[in-house]
Order: structure tokens, then C-alpha cells, then sequence
């Protein structure tokens, strides 16, 4: 059977900088839900503050994961569980080199190619719709 | 219910299950049948996929045809809606009536609301060329491809995962995985519970991917654990799990050795590392060669992310759960009673005849699957007869007695990832 080779993936497709997904931004509300002892859980409450960033994203969901399971190798003391603050959100990574801005603009994205120039964020009419939208959906 | 039309289908006991040990799934994230594999069926015309005679209208009125010009990265962003109110509108094309028909209409006017670009919304449509994703369709032509596989809710990521791993949703049309009155336990717990015991992990990618099944695993069954790393090892050294649930790289982020491209496909991940990735698991379970003899691996996707897909999802036996008009946000409850979007799905093994194609819903003789075949599956393979179980997990298709074959094949390819 002939072997099949597997191009790689261009580096320029690394992009930590990309908004974080809905998925990302749920995993973190259920990480941080789950890294909180059951007495502070309240529905609802997560998240308290939105990472900015994908990078941002896998860091926080590191810290949170850590969290956990450190919390589960603990051993239980008896009585109530003692009140666990959830750490500060990371800071945004930088970006490599190669997927900074220059490399970015002297190579646009497909998206940007196929559908052109698009308006500013002030001026997108559909921003303020979708970011409602998904706040909404967020905070369930 | 036997398949009609399987190579080397002797209606008789499936010989490979005989040797089978392990069952491995890998589910990545968000592609749907038609978008990923739907062109092969120019190739092979038993596969359900695209004519060229599919379109939707789009805003203007205008058709958008599906067209093999999908991208690796790019084309959709922003993310396609795959809300449960967003899927309905793509499959019923806005149409409430009671008598609705689902006409897979609907998926140019849902992306349209995305961003507000006529042009952009029609990418919704794009499918690939099969030599762009020359892993999965070379998978889907060797091995079993499932015509009629389904996400289990028209619905998003973790409501469709939780059917992977619990068998149903709990009621959650939604992200919300909070799930403290589970009634039903993890296909993970029920195997560790076994006697004889019985072993099962979830991979996830490392600790900046994490898993996606948080609360009820992550945080009583860390045992059930590891990263994908210890995958790679555990198939090298031949201490593979009875079951594996492998997780995808759900973030580009930074590691030990540079950066680390997110691997789930997810839009708008690059699609080729979740190739090179879903190349790896099986290059990693077919490197051992008694561990390439004793496992199936199954390549799913959770849920079409908003794609377009042209079979309309069958009706289903309805979950004992219901998800009230708050959840669903169409106005009506929802009694799980249909399945969501087609996703590509291939089940590989050497004991699988190669071009095995798995007829679907419609067809004389085909197979409907869903994600709460995985646990059904798995708990029939190594639990047998298991009652607590939902009741949409107890009807579910199981897809083991695809392993017909008498003798192992020789012919099945390699992947370079160099």
C-alpha cells in the first residue's frame, strides 16, 4: 500500500491573537465552575471576566485544569471546604514572529480576499447584534 | 439489521470482533457530512454526498449552489450559528408550521446574519475537493463510511459531546454542561464499575486543550484522564485503554517546543493540522501491530457547525428529557425527538472491507447512527446486557458487526507526517 504523505500546516495559520470560539469561552465558565468548591457555585455566575484572546484562552483553561486537579489530590478535610478565590486571568500572550502583524497584511486571509474590504467595528451593522446575541447565550 | 450491500458480507458472526480488545474515537469539532466528504461521491456513487444540483437561496433570492471551493482557513469567520434556534432555521428554513418539512434550506440566511455579506454567507455552502483532505477521504474509501450518521441534537458542541459520553444530554439543548443531577452514568464510569473491571480514558490534547467534559469527569474521575501524549505512549507500549476518547487540540497556543496549531477543525482552525492529527491517532494504533489487529477506531465530529449538509435529519425515538421553550429559543419544546445535522463519520479497522459504504436513513436496508452509538457500542462490546441507560442510547444503531472480514487485511495505507 502506498504511503499517503500529510502536508504540513502553514505556520502563518497560528494565530493566538484570534477571537476565542463560544466553545473555548464555555469550557473556561465550566472549568471555573468546576474549580470552585460546591458551596460558591452559583448558576449563572460565570464567567466573571472574558479572556480577549485564544492564547489567553489556553492559558486560562491551563490554570483552571491545574486548579482541579490539584483540588482533587488534596486530601478532604472534614467540615465545610474552605473558600477557594480563582486566580487572576493571565495576560495576553505575544504572538510569535510569524503570525505578527506585517506577515499578516502582506498575506491577508482568504476570508478577507474573497469578500473584500469590510467596514470598520464601528461601523459593521451586524456587530452590536451578534455581540448582544452572544452575550446573551454567554451567560447561561 | 444487516447491511445489504458490504464487500465480503457473509451474514454470518463477524470474524474481527473476535480479536477486537480496544475502541478508540476520535471526535473532532464543527464539519458536516457534505462540506468534508460529500464530493467523493463523484467518485464512488454509492456515497451520499453532493450531485452539484444542491443550492440554497440566499438573501437576494438567488440560488447558492454548493460548490467544491471550500478553504482550509478562512471562509468562516465569523464562526456559522449552530444554536439550536440557528440549526432550526438551516434545516427548516424559518418555516414553524406544525407540519413543517425540513428542506436544508435555510443555511445561506443563517450565515447571512453572521456578518451581514451576501457574497460571504453563500461560502456556506463550500465543500472540499477530496485531494485537500487526503487523510480523511482516504479513510472514508479504505475503510467503513457511514452514510447516515447524525449529531444526536440540532445543537452545539457540548450537548452533542455529552451524547458521546453519556448516551443523552440530560435535556441541554445548549453550552450548558452543568450537570449535577446526571441519572445516567459516563460510559467511563460504568466500565470502571465493572466487574471484571474495565478500563477507559479520555485523551485530551495537554493542559492548555484540556477536555470538554468538565464538571462530572474532570472533576470526580481525574483517574479517567490523560493527555495525548500518554495516547501516543500507551499505543507504543501496548497498555491502551478497553476505550479511548480522544479529544483534538481545541486552541493554537504555545508550548514547550513553539507554537502548537489547534488540531479540532474547528472553524476557523486550519483544517490540515486536524488532519495531520486524526493521521497521527491512527498512525499511532497501526504502528503496533497487536494493537492495529485488536482496535476500532471511529472518526466523528460532534456537530456540523453551521455547514451545509443536504440529507435531512431523521425523526428519532424521543429522550425521556424535554427542553422547555427558554432553552430552545424557537418558541416550542423540544422532545428530542430529531436528530441534528449529518457529520462525516469512518470506522477503521483491518477487519473492515475496504470502500465499505454504510447506507443511510431512506434507503432500503440503511443505518442510522448517532453519537449514543458510541456508548451503546461500547457498553454492548464490553458490558453486554447494561438497563440503566437513557432511552435514546437503548435504540441507538451499534456499528461493531462492520468487522466482517475472515481474514486481517494487508493492504491498508500509511500516512507520512514528516
Amino acid at each position: 500500500m502506498a504511503v499517503i504523505k500529510v502536508p504540513k500546516t502553514p505556520k502563518k495559520a497560528f494565530d493566538v491573537h484570534r477571537r476565542p470560539s463560544a466553545l473555548l469561552l464555555g469550557q473556561i465558565a465550566h472549568l471555573e465552575w468546576a474549580a470552585l468548591p460546591a458551596a460558591q457555585r452559583k448558576p449563572g455566575q460565570l464567567p466573571r471576566r472574558r479572556v480577549k484572546t485564544e492564547g489567553q484562552a489556553a492559558e486560562r483553561v491551563a490554570q483552571l485544569t491545574t486548579l482541579v486537579f490539584a483540588a482533587q489530590a488534596a486530601p478532604r478535610e472534614p467540615g465545610p471546604a474552605a473558600l477557594v478565590t480563582l486566580p487572576p486571568l493571565p495576560a495576553v500572550p505575544a504572538a510569535p514572529a510569524a503570525s505578527r502583524g506585517p506577515a499578516r497584511k502582506a498575506s491577508p486571509s482568504p476570508a478577507r480576499r474573497v469578500a473584500g474590504s469590510r467596514p470598520s467595528k464601528k461601523s459593521h451593522p451586524s456587530k452590536a447584534t451578534r455581540s448582544a446575541k452572544t452575550k446573551g447565550a454567554r451567560r447561561r | 439489521m444487516r447491511v445489504s450491500y458490504l464487500p465480503g458480507d457473509t451474514n454470518g458472526m463477524p470474524t474481527g470482533l473476535d480479536k477486537l480488545k480496544h475502541v478508540v474515537v476520535l471526535m473532532m469539532e464543527n464539519r458536516s457530512f457534505d462540506h468534508m466528504l460529500g464530493a467523493l461521491m463523484a467518485q464512488d456513487p454509492r456515497i451520499d454526498g453532493l450531485t452539484g444540483n444542491e443550492s440554497n437561496l440566499d438573501t437576494t433570492g438567488a440560488p447558492a449552489p454548493a460548490k467544491t471551493q471550500a478553504a482550509f482557513q478562512g471562509q468562516l469567520d465569523p464562526d456559522p450559528d449552530h444554536s439550536f434556534v440557528g440549526v432550526d432555521l438551516q434545516i427548516f428554513d424559518g418555516n414553524m408550521a406544525p407540519d413543517r418539512v425540513a428542506t436544508m434550506g435555510g443555511f445561506v440566511k443563517s450565515y447571512f446574519a453572521e456578518r451581514r455579506d451576501v457574497r460571504h454567507s453563500r461560502q456556506i455552502m463550500y465543500a472540499f475537493k477530496p485531494e485537500k483532505l487526503p487523510v480523511l477521504t482516504t479513510l472514508a474509501r479504505e475503510f467503513a463510511l457511514f452514510n447516515g450518521w447524525f449529531a444526536s441534537v440540532p445543537g452545539p458542541t457540548l450537548c452533542n459531546r455529552a451524547f458521546a459520553h453519556y448516551g443523552t444530554s440530560f435535556g441541554h439543548v445548549d453550552m450548558n454542561i452543568f450537570y449535577p443531577n446526571t441519572v445516567f452514568k459516563s460510559i467511563y464510569q460504568r466500565l470502571d464499575a465493572a466487574n471484571p473491571r474495565k478500563t477507559a480514558k479520555i485523551y485530551y490534547f495537554d493542559t492548555k486543550s484540556s477536555t470538554m467534559e468538565v464538571v462530572n469527569l474532570l472533576q470526580h474521575q481525574p483517574q479517567l484522564f490523560g493527555t495525548f501524549d500518554q495516547f501516543i505512549a500507551d499505543c507504543a507500549a501496548g497498555t491502551l485503554p478497553d476505550y479511548s476518547f480522544i479529544e483534538p487540540n481545541y486552541s493554537d497556543h504555545d508550548g514547550d517546543a513553539g507554537m502548537i496549531l489547534a488540531s479540532d477543525q474547528h472553524p476557523d482552525h486550519d483544517v490540515r493540522e486536524g488532519e495531520r492529527f486524526i493521521a497521527s491517532v491512527y498512525q499511532a494504533i497501526k504502528n503496533n501491530a497487536a494493537l492495529w489487529e485488536s482496535t476500532a477506531l471511529l472518526v466523528t465530529y460532534d456537530e456540523h457547525g453551521g455547514i451545509y449538509d443536504h440529507v435531512a435529519p431523521p425523526a428519532c425515538i424521543p429522550d425521556t428529557f424535554v427542553a422547555q421553550p427558554a432553552d430552545t429559543k424557537t418558541g416550542k419544546p423540544f422532545l428530542f425527538d430529531r436528530l441534528g445535522v449529518r457529520v462525516p463519520a469512518i470506522l477503521v479497522s483491518p477487519w473492515v472491507p475496504k470502500a465499505t459504504v454504510v447506507p443511510g436513513a431512506g434507503v432500503a436496508g440503511g443505518r442510522v447512527f448517532e453519537h449514543a452509538s458510541i456508548p451503546a457500542t461500547v457498553t454492548k462490546l464490553f458490558l453486554g446486557d447494561y438497563d440503566d441507560r437513557s432511552v435514546r442510547e437503548k435504540h441507538a444503531d451499534t456499528f461493531l458487526d462492520l468487522l466482517t472480514l475472515d481474514q486481517m487485511r494487508a493492504d491498508t495505507p500509511d500516512f507520512d507526517l514528516s
